[in-house]
């Protein structure tokens, strides 16, 4: 018993997800490789656009939504983040009152200098009161389609082709509502965003 | 540096999970996954999931007619005797408790739906829920000249109709549990309901503002007169709450406002009561609950 529970994990660790989940169909309990690869970003997704608190719920609900739905997974694909990312976003829509209360509580709230020890001395500076204002209203004020795109590309970093497989949306609609999000974005930031960066560090 | 790279680093603030956050989430899909398990875990984690939609998504409250099934939101101005102007937190919210108790006490059958419409920011929001979670409901979203509809499948012999890209996908159905949009066994006391939020909280215990938002869901949602008196009762006994006056809600409506501290560099958030009848309007600054029925049919708004 021992013995062969190392050999699986083993055996997965060489898998890909397309593989693991074929075999989750026999074996279900191997669904949970999927989980430990992908959880912490798909979490982490959740917590951008949601808040800690209900990522914490919403997590196992993307995964286990994913559980539910294993055997409709595309196995062409190798790789099954793009596929959790949708069931996530999906998600994400039953709750948009509350992500638009988070990017309006996040507006206002700049993290304290232990919380932000990852992320650089320039973001510090760079996302100084005024810009992140901008940006979190903004991203408030997005329709839910093209700020599905914008995020899943800037903050999740999924390729084009990616976020239409995500979305189960075409290429071409995954542009223009990249175009559309980035074009509103831009004007929440004035004409030209680079002086403002450029202001608030000589200032920092 | 391009918008694009300035949007990255407000979303480099969030960290992944580490392996302790999501140790909670693990278990659950291991019990799911579990085939011997009979899934205790899985039963209570429904109910909670159900909870959690009513809570954020759609819920409201309302009272029908039994014929006409008309709503109405607030108590036509009876209730609490203390001038709110210059009342403290507790005397706002024993008021808006003693004017809760006077709306009629209807129960929506299971046919029926719960109509709400909220005014978020620049966006309102309508959904029509089946009240027993069986039936096809809807949400309707406008914001900013667009409108869209999604549809919210009934759940009937545990199988619901698959929703892609906001429509129906035809001929497809997934495994589900109905959500039902009205709670019958909602405490209706003080006592049993801050027991209720204790147990159903979304932040840390002990934080005052996440306590305020588990409100502020509840107080969004249907509930029965004796319910939402036993809400805001359970409110009062919070400590730290303040009374601001002169608040205005999401739709420009003036009224009391409770201010829910926040303790981690958050904004306060600040729940709005009407001065007059002491209803509950909607947030300050933010939202405004402005329509709450129990309908027969999608789409009736009355």
């Amino acid at each position: 018993m021992h013995r062969s529970r190392r050999v699986k994990a083993v055996d997965f660790g060489t898998l890909t997800d397309a593989a693991v989940i074929e075999r989750s169909l026999r074996d279900s309990e191997s669904f949970a490789v999927i989980f430990d690869r992908h959880a912490p970003y798909i979490h982490r997704y959740l917590a951008r656009r949601l808040g800690a608190g209900t990522a914490d719920d919403l997590v196992a609900e993307t995964f286990l939504a994913a559980f539910r739905r294993r055997e409709r997974f595309d196995t062409a694909y190798p790789d099954a983040r793009p596929w959790l990312y949708g069931i996530a976003t999906n998600l994400i829509r039953q709750h948009r009152r509350e992500e638009e209360r988070e990017y309006r509580l996040r507006q206002a709230y700049i993290p304290a200098l232990s919380e932000a020890s990852h992320a650089d001395r320039v973001t510090t500076v760079v996302t100084a009161q005024s810009l992140r204002h901008m940006l979190f209203g903004a991203l408030a004020e997005l329709s839910t389609g093209d700020r599905d795109v914008l995020l899943l590309i800037a903050w999740e970093e999924l390729t084009y082709d990616e976020t239409a497989s995500a979305l189960a949306i075409p290429v071409g609609t995954v542009r223009s509502r990249l175009h559309r999000a980035r074009k509103l974005l831009r004007e929440a930031l004035g004409s030209d965003p680079t002086n403002a960066i450029e202001e608030i560090s000589s200032n920092g | 540096m391009d918008d694009l790279q300035l949007l990255r680093q407000l979303g480099a603030e969030i960290p992944p999970a580490t392996p302790e956050l999501l140790s909670s989430a693990r278990n659950r899909l291991l019990a799911a996954t579990t085939p011997a398990s009979p899934a205790p875990t899985t039963i209570r984690r429904s109910t909670r999931r159900s909870w959690r939609l009513v809570l954020s998504g759609v819920a409201a409250a309302g009272i029908a007619a039994a014929v006409t099934s008309v709503l109405v939101l607030a108590p036509d101005r009876f209730g609490g005797d203390a001038p709110a102007a210059k009342a403290n937190a507790t005397q706002v919210l024993r008021n808006a408790a003693t004017a809760a108790l006077q709306v009629p006490d209807v129960t929506p059958r299971p046919d029926q739906f719960i109509y709400r419409r909220i005014q978020d920011g620049p966006s309102t929001h309508e959904s029509w829920l089946s009240v027993d979670g069986t039936r096809d409901g809807l949400v309707r979203e406008s914001s900013a000249g667009n409108n869209t509809e999604t549809p919210v499948p009934g759940c009937r012999n545990g199988r619901a109709a698959v929703v892609k890209g906001g429509q129906v996908v035809p001929g497809r159905t997934e495994p589900c549990t109905p959500e039902p949009a009205y709670r019958p066994d909602m405490p209706t006391d003080a006592t049993a309901m801050g027991a209720y939020l204790a147990e159903h909280r979304s932040g840390e215990p002990g934080s005052v503002n996440a306590a305020g938002k588990d409100v502020l869901y509840l107080a969004e949602s249907y509930l029965r007169p004796a319910s939402r008196a036993a809400l805001y009762e359970a409110a009062a006994a919070v400590p730290g709450l303040r009374a601001v006056e002169n608040v205005t809600d999401g739709a420009g409506r003036s009224g009391i406002g409770i201010a829910w501290p926040s303790t981690n560099g958050g904004e306060e958030m600040v729940l709005a009561f009407d001065a007059e009848t002491h209803a509950f309007l909607g947030t300050s600054g933010y939202s405004a609950v402005l329509a709450l029925a129990v309908v027969d049919e999608v789409g009736q708004t009355s």
